[in-house]
């Protein structure tokens, strides 16, 4: 249920409940980004209580790949299932702006940047 | 429609909230693409400052050629018909040692940047600086033909030997005793052009036996001379007045090269001295003798451009 290639990784920890983001995320459009809504959507059912979606590493997120991840934040909200944790980094300029937003979508997003 | 009216109204709820998310998505988005942009004009403005940085360690024209693409960084050459230009100061170990090292790196960094100058305004490409010695040549990345080309570097190299004159001068007068003579030497031939080096660091340069030519020619010149083969004679001698001299051999080419020293162009009219000479931050003014009854139209407005520079000059000096 990973999604690995040259430009990023995306890997789903069952364990962790965790999915790491590393790379550069430049799909070409939101139905390119289908493989990573179902990813994670898969993540979002096989977990429980808590899932963290770790940014840290992704240095690069295009507008496309934020809606996905703006998409994964409302269906959340609705469903209530689990929570929802980020964690982004203040060394790459746009996560501190936009995953900041994900609490526009759904306040109980716990976004913690390092 | 149907349903009941609570139906109706747990719609209208449903409704107001995907309208209230998409317009939040569409603002986060929003922001998110600005964070981008922004993103994306400050590492535009990075590399800009960095092409800057690099623009002083290039030629214009290998500058122009790599910043436009037309010049890969790859280990790649190709053979060219070039006009190769050496220079040397004559004496520099000697002057090296009589002389301050902050005084000659001055002195040094002035000759090089007046000499760079006229370099670039005849469309010569800098190869390199070895310590005082220039090495440009002509014909890439661009081209104007050969003899143009050969044409463009005897101007330059006898438009140097007027302002190394001048820089003499102007030395001379602040103090430093050095006696600036500098020898030239000009070749054309095929060279092989292009990337030389390791793939991590790189030279774009010209290498074979016809640069050997230029520089032999370069030592071999009189002070205060320029010095070309006949295969460059061969492409000017049309325009150019020249004194042949001794054949010159070369390590390597088995034959010797003929040698002719430049002595003027004849159709750009005599080297006429210039009455001002801006050097560096000052200038060097020659001996004016006005006389209102005798001193034509012509003369009377150089003299008067080269006061009013000189003017400028001095009274610049003064607010700094």
């Amino acid at each position: 249920m990973n999604i690995t290639n040259d430009d990023f990784s995306i890997v789903f920890d069952e364990a962790q409940r965790s999915i790491v983001f590393k790379g550069s995320l430049r799909l070409l459009n939101v139905k390119e980004y289908e493989p990573v809504k179902s990813l994670l959507s898969a993540a979002h059912d096989k977990s429980t209580g808590q899932l963290t979606l770790d940014f840290r590493d992704l240095k690069f997120l295009n507008s496309s790949g934020i809606t996905t991840i703006s998409t994964f934040v409302i269906n959340s909200r609705n469903s209530n299932k689990l929570k929802l944790e980020v964690l982004g980094s203040k060394s790459i300029s746009w996560q501190e702006k936009s995953l900041i937003n994900l609490n526009k979508l759904w306040s109980e997003v716990n976004v913690v940047l390092s | 429609m149907s349903g009941t009216k609570e139906e109706l109204v747990q719609r209208i709820k449903q409704l107001e909230q995907e309208n209230s998310d998409l317009q939040t998505l569409m603002e986060n988005v929003n922001d998110h693409s600005t964070a981008l942009e922004n993103d994306l004009e400050e590492k535009n403005k990075e590399i800009n400052s960095l092409i800057n940085k690099m623009k002083h360690y290039l030629s214009p024209q290998l500058y122009d050629s790599i910043v436009g693409g037309t010049i890969t960084a790859d280990l790649e050459y190709h053979r060219k018909m070039l006009t190769i230009f050496f220079s040397d100061i004559v004496n520099f170990t000697t002057i090296t040692d009589s002389i301050e090292p902050e005084i000659l790196s001055d002195c040094l960094n002035l000759y090089l940047n007046e000499m760079s100058t006229l370099a670039m305004n005849y469309g010569g490409t800098i190869d390199k600086f070895i310590g005082d010695g220039i090495m440009i040549f002509f014909g890439d990345p661009t081209t104007r033909g050969e003899r143009d080309d050969a044409m463009a570097c005897i101007q330059m190299a006898l438009k140097m030997q007027e302002k190394i004159k001048s820089i003499r001068a102007f030395w001379n007068e602040n103090g430093v005793p050095l006696n600036l003579q500098v020898r030239m030497g000009i070749n054309t031939g095929y060279c092989t052009v292009g990337n030389f080096g390791s793939k991590e660091r790189m030279d774009y340069t010209i290498i074979g036996g016809q640069v050997n030519i230029a520089s032999r020619l370069e030592s071999s010149a009189n002070p205060d001379s320029v010095l070309i083969s006949e295969s460059t004679y061969t492409l000017v001698k049309n325009a150019v007045t020249v004194t042949p001299m001794a054949p010159v051999n070369v390590k390597g080419i088995h034959y010797p090269i003929n040698t002719f020293e430049v002595k003027d162009i004849p159709t750009e009219g005599p080297q006429k001295k210039k009455i001002f000479e801006k050097i560096g931050d000052g200038f060097v003014i020659d001996h004016i003798i006005f006389n209102p009854q005798t001193t034509g139209e012509d003369t009377r407005t150089k003299i008067e451009h080269a006061l009013r520079s000189a003017l400028s000059i001095v009274s610049k000096s003064g607010k700094a």
